[in-house]
């Protein structure tokens, strides 16, 4: 390489929100039993456990012991009152309770451990053990479980507790193993099991170190949806009379209850404690599994760390996005001139968009002015967090329910010459608008087709919404238009979208988009996901289409190379705020902002003498925790300390040639740059802008 | 390329222009078997790799360029021995290695270590950092004390730039961004004190500004330990800046390669040709004609007879769908497989000996 002065200085501060990594996340799991929800499904499984485990040493009477006191409501004397052979209900419950946990928490085990055992062979595996383990896992699924484990149960009546724990642990095993095979089988290709593996780490740790940790979520559901299941086939079962009916658990008491008609006599009491106790430990249970995820999962963990730093920040300071309050206030003197300039078809002005997660606030977009020329492309560009993203999607109003535009205008001037705030439209002029005037290609779009459609009727289906009044003749003929201007041969017009290449899909898609003659096609990376050579091709099309029938195009993209061939006018965006606005030759000629600098000396040159990367330093900025002053600064090679209090403006460059601007055409009209190199009023010596 | 005899020690034959290959694949062929429908008797095959020479050179660094599909990845997993070839061989210094498992593969990833692409996905989300680098510390550096370890991660990341360490360590894959993350990716790497890296994409999804930063750590990690790294990549501008020797794979097979100034300003091969001409590249003269390429790479199931590109190449001449075009050597270690260039001797005629 022919640089090696950046390398070092990558070496990035870690950012603050892993101030106290270790308190974060070595205590991180227990933030799983902050909710309600779980404490209370804790404290109400904990008690059910302590009862199982002390209760019978603590309660001196026997609950078979027989009495004269028949049917006693409930009083100090019996807590729950008396049955029918004067036995002592409380006492029942207590013994009972030992019972119904055991059976519950044992056979769970088992269940857990067999399905473990099977998904994670099978899942792992794969081959002929998983078609094997997978077959008995499905016969084990259908076969009906109650109902087995009655004859079973039916032909040893006095096995006892032990074979109704291994009935239930054997039928119920089947559907945890299909779920953790699944889960397995698609952890198993994940990257960072090929990592383990290609660092030479065994099976053994492989499937118990990366695989299962990663399942504990699937593996504790599953255990403590079996406890509740297995306690319910046991209360059934014992209900029935299927189990020793002198053994005490909560299907006994109810068997006892049912057949000498506790109903009839009206003793609630002997019934309703062991049917609250199921339906409580249940409740419980279910409980439980709320945490569960949180528990487990560490990036769960921290997120819940952030919100509740976020909502501490919150109710300090209003100023949430960690900017001070401008020290220059003045509308960006951008639009108004660009608007006078020429035929702009859409003009954005000062628009902000902020994201709301839970009570804090971060602003994506922050006082964006573009504006937009008939038939021309407009680029933008710029890294991951600086908002070129959510600009499409606002100027689309696609943007999520948690993205919010506080300020902020989006004027559409139709051929007509008819103005519109995007902003302000009713829903209804909004769907008309969109595909009618303005059509969007996004990066997953070729992803978005329905897969059960054939392209042709997906097509034809946009053009039905929108041209009710079109014969279906007619539009047959359009989708057959359209796909030969998209360049596919009409014969595939039956295809379904799994028949075609990414690259075709996304044509597809571009043909949607142009279906309805829009003025303004947006399209973010619309070309990321594919491949050097189709890309060629497909941004070769939109730019003949273009040509031919007009539209202009706002293209959102991180490849700067790609936007300078193909745009008229760039715009970098940089933290949410555009940094720098120039015709792309200019800029690619003569970059103003350092920044702008940086990303041009990034990309390597195919043609053309080898010439030195000089790259950018640190990364990429982070919403939530901007620097005050330029949010380029900490990355800034021409950094002074005024930038780190003062935030710049985009202001058009000055005319007046500076020792900063290498080339004369930079300050052609056109140009506007964020950068206080440009706008101090004393000569800039900072301004030793070291291109090298 | 020359071929070493399995006994030879490191040391370099006296014969041989270059020094050996640290690692090298020869003839090496990767069928992936298709599942077979029903009443489909067939035995079907993916062809993803077809007769491979590639050598990696301790100091240098190589790359492989091409589409997604072209077989790029599979050539490192079959370096990294994670597959295992069809046929053909891989020889870590001069032997011939079979590892598929168990202790052979152990030793064989303490020689080569893989660093993938996805800086989010090669990391177990639920293991801290620490637990990462001191899993490939404990396998390959048996019976150290926890101080060891613990000094040895230290240092790792110091030597990828992330200091002080106890700020990474602690931490979960989450909690960094994707530049820091493919830093550590490369430390675990190093962890098991390699002498070749196999480095997948390892920009490619980073952002632009960070990945200038990532490309010249590895390139300073390959002097100053004398690695040998294969750079696998989409991008061919950033091949022509960072690699010695430039290799060009499309539908399995090495279509082109040579030094990497020489590959990418004078392409031999068509398809070459056609990745350069596709690239963005703003120095370009905007009057250069454009490619009227409108077809995408064979079906690997089903390759086209002769030359695979022959069905897209605008100089496709009979031959090519009839003859598979052998390597034609264009001097300077410049070689393509194109019947364009027969006027050339085919390489494998030339004498291994010597050049002035």
């Amino acid at each position: 390489m022919s640089t090696g002065t950046l390398e070092h200085d990558a070496a990035m501060q870690p950012t603050e929100a892993a101030a106290d990594p270790a308190r974060a996340t070595r205590f991180g799991w227990l933030r799983g039993i902050r909710s309600v929800k779980v404490i209370v499904g804790l404290v109400i499984v904990l008690v059910f456990a302590l009862v199982a485990i002390f209760g019978p040493l603590l309660v001196s009477t026997d609950p078979s012991a027989v009495s004269n006191d028949i049917l006693h409501a409930p009083s100090a004397h019996h807590l729950l009152g008396t049955s029918h052979n004067g036995q002592d209900i409380f006492a029942e419950m207590i013994y009972g309770t030992r019972v119904s946990m055991v059976v519950g928490f044992v056979a769970a085990i088992l269940a857990t451990i067999l399905s473990l055992v099977v998904g994670l062979t099978a899942g792992y595996l794969g081959g002929v053990s998983d078609e094997v383990l997978s077959l008995i896992t499905n016969i084990f699924l259908v076969i009906p479980g109650l109902p087995l484990v009655v004859i079973l149960t039916g032909t040893m009546p006095n096995a006892g507790e032990l074979a109704i724990v291994i009935v239930i642990a054997v039928t119920a095993w089947a559907w945890g193993a299909r779920v953790l095979r699944a889960q397995t089988l698609s952890l198993r290709k994940r990257d960072f099991v090929e990592a383990a593996r290609a660092s030479g780490e065994s099976t053994f740790r492989i499937i118990f170190r990366e695989i299962l940790p990663n399942e504990t979520a699937i593996v504790a559901a599953t255990f403590l949806s079996t406890v509740i299941g297995a306690i319910l086939t046991q209360a059934s079962l014992a209900f029935l009379g299927l189990t020793s009916v002198t053994d005490w658990s909560w299907g006994v008491i109810l068997y006892w209850a049912q057949t000498q008609n506790a109903m009839s006599y009206g003793a609630w009491w002997w019934f309703v404690p062991p049917g609250l106790s199921i339906a409580l430990i249940g409740t419980g249970l279910s409980l439980m599994n709320f945490g569960i995820d949180e528990f487990i999962n560490p990036r769960l963990r921290s997120a819940g760390i952030a919100t509740k730093r976020a909502r501490k920040r919150a109710a300090g300071t209003r100023s949430r996005t960690g900017r001070p309050a401008r020290p220059v206030a003045e509308p960006a003197a951008a639009g108004d001139g660009a608007a006078a300039r020429g035929d702009v078809v859409l003009e954005i002005k000062d628009l902000r968009v902020d994201y709301l997660s839970g009570d804090s606030t971060v602003r994506a977009v922050d006082g964006v002015s573009l504006s937009l020329r008939r038939g021309t492309v407009l680029g933008i560009a710029g890294e991951s967090g600086s908002g070129k993203s959510t600009l499409a999607y606002a100027i689309t109003r696609l943007h999520e329910s948690a993205a919010e535009i506080p300020t902020g205008q989006i004027l559409y001037t139709a051929a007509d010459g008819k103005r519109t705030d995007i902003l302000r439209m009713s829903d209804r002029e909004l769907t008309d608008f969109r595909w009618e005037e303005l059509a969007i290609v996004f990066q997953s779009a070729m992803n978005a087709l329905n897969p059960i459609l054939k392209i042709g009727v997906q097509i034809e289906d946009a053009i039905a919404a929108h041209r009710p009044s079109m014969s279906e003749r007619q539009r047959r003929e359009r989708v057959a238009e359209l796909l030969t201007m998209v360049g596919i041969s009409t014969d595939r017009t039956t295809a379904y979208p799994h028949e075609l290449s990414g690259g075709m899909r996304q044509r597809v898609m571009i043909a949607i988009a142009l279906a309805l003659n829009p003025e303004i096609i947006v399209m973010d990376e619309p070309t990321t996901a594919l491949d050097v050579v189709i890309q060629r091709q497909i941004i070769d099309q939109i730019m003949e289409l273009k040509d031919r029938l007009g539209f202009s195009v706002i293209f959102i993209t991180h490849d700067l190379s790609m936007l300078i061939e193909l745009a008229d006018e760039i715009a970098i965006m940089y933290a949410g705020r555009i940094v720098e606005q120039a015709s792309a030759q200019d800029f690619y000629r003569a970059p103003s902002h350092p920044y702008s600098r940086g990303l041009i000396g990034s990309f390597p040159t195919l043609s053309g003498s080898k010439r030195e990367l000089t790259g950018i330093v640190g990364s990429p900025p982070d919403l939530r925790a901007l620097p005050t002053g330029c949010s380029f600064s900490p990355r800034c090679p021409s950094v002074t300390d005024e930038c780190r209090v003062r935030e710049p403006l985009l202001l058009p460059l000055p005319r007046v040639g500076e020792p900063t601007t290498p080339a004369v055409d930079a300050t052609s009209p056109g140009t506007r740059v964020a950068c206080l190199l440009y706008q101090n009023s004393e000569p800039v010596a900072a301004a030793e802008a070291d291109r090298s | 390329m020359s071929t070493v005899d399995s006994t030879a020690e490191v040391t370099p034959a006296p014969a041989t222009r270059r020094a050996e290959p640290v690692l090298e694949m020869v003839g090496v062929t990767k069928h992936f078997a298709v599942r077979r429908r029903l009443r489909d008797r067939r035995r079907r095959v993916v062809h993803a790799v077809e007769n491979v020479d590639l050598a990696l050179y301790a100091g240098q660094v190589t790359a492989v360029i091409g589409e997604s599909g072209s077989g790029k990845s599979t050539v490192a997993r079959l370096l990294a021995q994670l597959y295992q070839p069809t046929s053909g061989e891989i020889r870590l210094r001069g032997k011939a290695v079979r590892a598929p498992g168990g202790r052979r593969l152990r030793a064989y990833v303490g020689q080569v270590q893989l660093i993938l692409q996805d800086p989010f996905g090669s990391f177990n989300p639920v293991h801290t950092i620490a637990y990462h680098l001191g899993r490939v510390l404990r396998i390959h550096r048996p019976g150290q004390s926890s101080a060891q370890v613990e000094q040895a991660m230290a240092d790792l990341l110091a030597e990828v730039r992330l200091t002080p360490a106890a700020q990474f360590t602690a931490k979960y894959p989450h909690e960094l961004s994707g530049g820091q993350r493919q830093r550590i990716s490369i430390a675990r790497a190093l962890a098991a004190d390699p002498a070749v890296l196999l480095a997948d994409e390892p920009v490619s999804m980073l952002d632009v500004s960070i990945r200038l930063g990532v490309l010249n750590l590895l390139a300073r990690l390959v002097a100053e330990r004398n690695l040998a790294l294969l750079y696998i990549t989409h991008d061919i501008a950033s091949a022509r800046y960072f690699a010695d020797t430039a290799t060009v794979m499309y539908a399995g097979q090495l279509v082109e390669g040579g030094p990497a100034e020489t590959v990418t300003q004078r392409a031999a091969h068509p398809y070459t040709q056609l990745l350069i001409a596709s690239a963005p590249d703003p120095d370009r003269d905007a009057a250069a004609p454009r490619p009227a390429d409108k077809a995408s790479p064979p079906s690997l199931i089903d390759p086209p007879a002769g030359c695979r590109f022959h069905p897209r190449c605008p100089f496709a001449m009979p031959k090519c769908s009839a003859e598979a075009p052998p390597r034609f050597d264009l001097g300077d270690g410049h070689w393509a497989r194109c019947w364009l260039h027969e006027q050339a001797q085919p390489q494998q005629a030339q004498p291994q000996q010597a050049h002035p």
